[in-house]
């Protein structure tokens, strides 16, 4: 018997929530709970670097034992370098969130527990290789989000403005009117349509999975199911499938929707975790499953993926623009950034695939920041207009070095892990022949310049309105530790992306073999 | 004799008992002793299911006890036991006069039940139908002070003899077309569908359609589930069902020759419309008993898609299906009788901010809702998966799919209750008034739940070994 890495890292986040059960009167114990039992999950998916083997490549650590045999469900869990550096996204997110939600003040055992419980699924779905299992911890990753929105959830004053000429909108205004008309407030609104939306998808992923099931010969064993033979139409069905199955959680074009609200409308740990971790689900799920099982459905369809990902790319970037909203900003541009994950998935390439893991793990640590960053802006200012900020960078110069950070990141500036990543995708879609998708990323990349130049402007710089902002202060106590190791992080693997990039690759390679 | 229809006996001596203590008990507490004795020797009963396993047998070929009407009766004993003690305080306290016939009642629909899941004889099969029926439109009307009861009473009353009527039509045309009632001889005697006897089959699913609810014929749940006692409709909203179905597939396998495609349309039809109405009509309701009937109407639906299988597996995911759907759905109705046993409402909004004031109760309904809406990793996950995974095996990914979408909106509904429970605030008082029985039965409830949602192993080994004696 095998030290079981993995179990340890999915189901700690859960024994956690389970001992925070008991401490009902005890704030304090229950956020010191919750901090310990997320740095076991931590410490070990930092670990699993250091004993992984990436000479030899493929899943390691694996663990094995069947659930159900006379359907072939099995308890499979293994890591290679993709989900590796998932887990530890997912790890540093959580022990930062954490910390980002010390402040949260009515109600905080159950948020800590709902958000562990969360987190067991997110763990869960980067570990396993059983789709059954895969699909249980999905599920679970996606509900509770429902009551942490829906109850610690911020109603915002403003109304995201809309692009014009969205003709998805004009589409969906009657569902969008009666959802408004039948929840209370933006937050339960909010709440109900990410719920929606993301089962929505997950209905695509579970008759998928069952046309897979029996196609693949009664198993839901990745490893086996990888080594079949699939007929080109199926291939072409399922990928579509899970393409638009997963495509719903990783905000894929025209689907996105649910995202921008969930983002905005979400208290700070989740915002952070939702559009760090959960959305890099999506875009796990679809590689895994969707380009991993059928390369040639993958194949046929990389135009169009890639046309929706530049249109993601270009699209969230100019909303992004249009906004007031600091939250809205942040999550529109993160429709943006998970645009440049499905491009370098659609690229096909070595370079491209490595840009889109790379990116997936830099935009959550960036997302990570930027919302914790925006949280404690709010918290402080209560207000999320820019409009009415001005000149915080005298008041908050912690928190103003932070944010700039993040939003270098975020317009890929080179040292930091933004760059890589970008440039990775960028290079990828040039040797794969994709070149007009690569102008299209490009136009992105200088949109995300204007917006994050220009909202860093009007927050921290210009002038500063003593009277309204004189009781304004930095971070202070807890709320550094996800500043501190957050930004650390985001320059490390900037300075130093053979750090990741060498997992990452004996993967890919391995993954690309098929196609 | 005696061996086969041992289960029926015993039901026959829990309904002598009870006749018997309604002279000798006093009337004070006559509800609680009777209750309490009728539960208790229920689920001796089921413990006594161990033993019943070896008494496969026939009777004259006309009544069987094999694998099949096994998982059934344990599926109604579970539902009466549930059923029972859950409404033991409700005799008590609710209804002034026949304590005792409520109870009696009850048992006499299981016996009906039980006799119509194990006949392959037509004219048994109606008989026992009916035994099955008429005392559950009594019972719905038992609430005779209450201004719906009457009403009530005479919808389900109306619908079910006219269902009943149906049936028996349906009987005297494969009667006409076979010349025979048993169904081994019509079997093997009818190699294709002539007109009638195609006639006569459509005509029986017709009435037992009634009985399930399934869309055309559910005009009549809703109301009926408004208006009828609370812990009755729990009991009402399973167990007949279950019967319903179980006739199905006797009428699917042991009737219908071989190849039986166009039947199978007409139930794919059924299920198809059954979940889309369903689903739909629960979204616009206020009341929480109309809001659950509609969504019953739509797992009807989900159920039906393992009958349209047509295949051993589909049928045994059904039986899956419906256990799972005991727990949760009786457990939903025992919530909704709490409710109204502490504020005497039972509207949507006034379960608001419920998980402040009654943080376990509230928890149970949400692992229920999770059950209801088939969200792992909870008992009802598995019963969705499974009917699922026999449809797209049968090939019938496309209603697997529309189930699984609609699906998405049953969510919506169920977390409308949820976000009552748990999101909104509400200042008015709420004190739970739970008496004994109700906890105790929720709680079987929500451990079956969660029991079978963990290890789904054991009712799936149970309800595969149920279809074993059926032929393909």
């Amino acid at each position: 018997m095998k030290f079981p890495f993995l179990s340890i890292i999915v189901f700690s986040p859960f024994v956690g929530a389970f001992l925070m059960l008991f401490m009902r009167r005890n704030p304090l114990l229950v956020r010191i709970t919750a901090s310990i039992f997320s740095g076991i999950s931590l410490f070990f998916s930092i670990i699993l670097f250091f004993l992984y083997d990436f000479k030899k490549g493929g899943f390691q650590f694996i663990e094995h034992i069947p659930l159900v045999k006379a359907l072939g469900i099995s308890y499979y869990l293994g890591a290679d370098g993709i989900s590796l550096s998932l887990l530890l996204l997912t790890g540093l997110i959580i022990f930062t969130g954490t910390f980002a939600s010390w402040t949260i003040p009515f109600r905080s055992q159950e948020f800590y527990i709902l958000l562990f419980v969360l987190v067991t699924g997110v763990f869960g779905v980067f570990a396993s290789l059983d789709f059954f299992i895969f699909f249980l911890f999905y599920e679970i990753a996606v509900l509770p989000m429902y009551l942490l929105i829906g109850i610690w959830g911020s109603g915002a004053d403003l109304k995201p403005k809309i692009p014009p000429n969205n003709f998805i909108q004009y589409i969906m205004r009657p569902i969008d009117t009666a959802m408004r008309n039948v929840t209370l407030g933006t937050k339960e609104y909010a709440a109900a349509k990410l719920t929606l939306y993301l089962l929505l998808g997950s209905a695509f992923i579970l008759v998928g999975m069952l046309v897979l099931y029996f196609q693949g010969g009664n198993t839901f064993s990745y490893t086996e199911l990888s080594t079949k033979y699939y007929p080109l139409e199926l291939q072409r069905i399922l990928f579509l499938t899970f393409y638009v199955g997963f495509g719903v959680l990783a905000g894929v074009f025209p689907l996105h929707t649910w995202s921008p609200d969930g983002h905005a409308a979400a208290p700070t740990a989740v915002s952070m975790l939702h559009a760090g971790v959960l959305m890099k689900l999506g875009a796990y799920g679809a590689m895994r499953w969707g380009w991993g099982l059928f390369p040639q459905g993958a194949s046929d369809f990389s135009f169009l993926v890639g046309f929706i990902a530049c249109i993601n790319i270009v699209y969230g970037a100019l909303s992004a623009m249009n906004q007031f909203d600091l939250k809205y900003i942040v999550a529109y541009s993160s429709v943006s950034h998970m645009g440049y994950v499905m491009l370098g998935l659609a690229t096909l390439h070595e370079w491209g695939v490595n840009g889109a893991v790379f990116q997936m793990f830099s935009h959550g640590i960036m997302t990570g920041l930027l919302f914790a960053l925006v949280g404690l802006v709010y918290e402080k200012s209560h207000t999320r207009d820019i409009l009415k900020m001005g000149g915080f960078g005298k008041k908050m110069p912690g928190i103003a070095t932070a944010f700039t950070i993040a939003g270098l990141t975020s317009l890929g500036l080179p040292g930091l892990s933004g760059f890589v990543a970008e440039v990775l995708v960028f290079i990828g879609a040039v040797k794969s022949g994709h070149f007009p998708f690569f102008l299209a990323a490009i136009t992105g990349t200088f949109i995300t310049a204007v917006y994050v130049l220009r909202f860093l402007k009007i927050i921290f710089y210009g002038p500063f309105d003593e009277k309204a902002w004189h009781d304004l202060s930095d971070a202070k106590g807890p709320e550094w530790v996800s500043l501190y190791i957050l930004s650390f992080t985001l320059i490390i693997f900037g300075m130093f992306p053979f750090l990741l990039v060498k997992f990452i690759d004996s993967s890919v390679i391995e993954f690309l073999s098929k196609f | 004799m005696i061996k086969v229809a041992l289960i029926e006996f015993y039901i026959i001596f829990l309904m002598g008992l009870t006749f018997v203590l309604d002279f000798i008990v006093p009337e004070k507490g006559k509800g609680k002793i009777i209750g309490y004795l009728n539960s208790f020797l229920l689920l001796l009963g089921i413990f006594l299911f161990i033993f019943f396993k070896n008494f496969v047998g026939n009777y004259y070929g006309d009544f069987y006890f094999d694998e099949f009407s096994y998982a059934f009766k344990l599926l109604f004993f579970s539902a009466a036991f549930i059923g029972i003690l859950g409404s033991i305080h409700y005799v008590e306290n609710e209804l002034p006069k026949r304590k005792a016939e409520y109870y009696l009642l009850i048992l006499t629909s299981v016996l009906g039940m039980s006799i119509l899941v194990s006949s392959k004889n037509f004219l048994l099969f109606f008989v026992a139908f009916e035994l099955m029926s008429i005392p559950l439109y009594v019972l719905s009307a038992i609430r005779k002070y209450d201004q719906l009861a009457p009403e009530v009473g005479l919808k389900f009353f109306l619908v079910g003899a006219f269902s009943a009527a149906i049936m028996f039509f349906g009987i005297s045309f494969i009667y006409g077309a076979s010349g025979f009632l048993e169904f081994i001889k019509i079997k093997s005697l009818l190699s294709d569908f002539t007109p009638l006897f195609a006639a006569g089959i459509v005509l029986l699913i017709a009435g037992l359609g009634f009985k399930i609810a399934s869309f055309p014929f559910h005009s009549w749940l809703p109301d009926t589930y408004h208006g009828a006692p609370e812990p009755y409709v729990a009991f009402l909203a399973v167990a007949p069902k279950a019967a319903g179905f179980a006739a199905i597939f006797r009428i699917i396998f042991e009737v219908l020759p071989s190849d039986k495609s166009d039947i199978l349309l007409l139930i794919i039809l059924l299920s198809f419309f059954s979940m889309f109405i369903g689903n739909l009509l629960a979204l616009p309701q206020k009341n929480l008993k109309r809001l659950l009937a509609y969504s019953s109407i739509a797992h009807i639906g989900y159920i039906l898609v393992g009958v349209a299988c047509g295949t051993k597996e589909g049928f045994s995911m059904v039986i899956f299906y419906l256990f799972t759907y005991l727990f949760s759905n009786m457990g939903a109705f025992l919530f909704v009788e709490t409710v109204r046993n502490t504020i005497n409402k039972t509207d949507i909004d006034d379960v608001k901010g419920l998980s402040q004031k009654a943080p376990v109760l509230s928890l149970s309904m949400l692992i229920i809702l999770l059950s209801l809406g088939g969200i792992p990793p909870v008992a009802g996950f598995w019963a969705k998966l499974y009917v699922f995974l026999a449809g797209v095996h049968a090939g019938l990914w496309y209603l697997a799919l529309w189930g699984a979408i609609l699906t998405i909106v049953a969510l919506f509904y169920y977390l409308m209750v949820a976000k009552k429970l748990y999101i909104e605030n509400s200042d008015t008082e709420f004190k739970t008034n739970m008496p004994f029985n109700l906890k105790l039965s929720m709680i079987i409830c929500i451990a079956g739940i969660l029991y079978f949602g963990v290890f789904p192993r054991i009712l799936l080994d149970l309800s595969n070994w149920a279809v074993t004696s059926f032929v393909p």
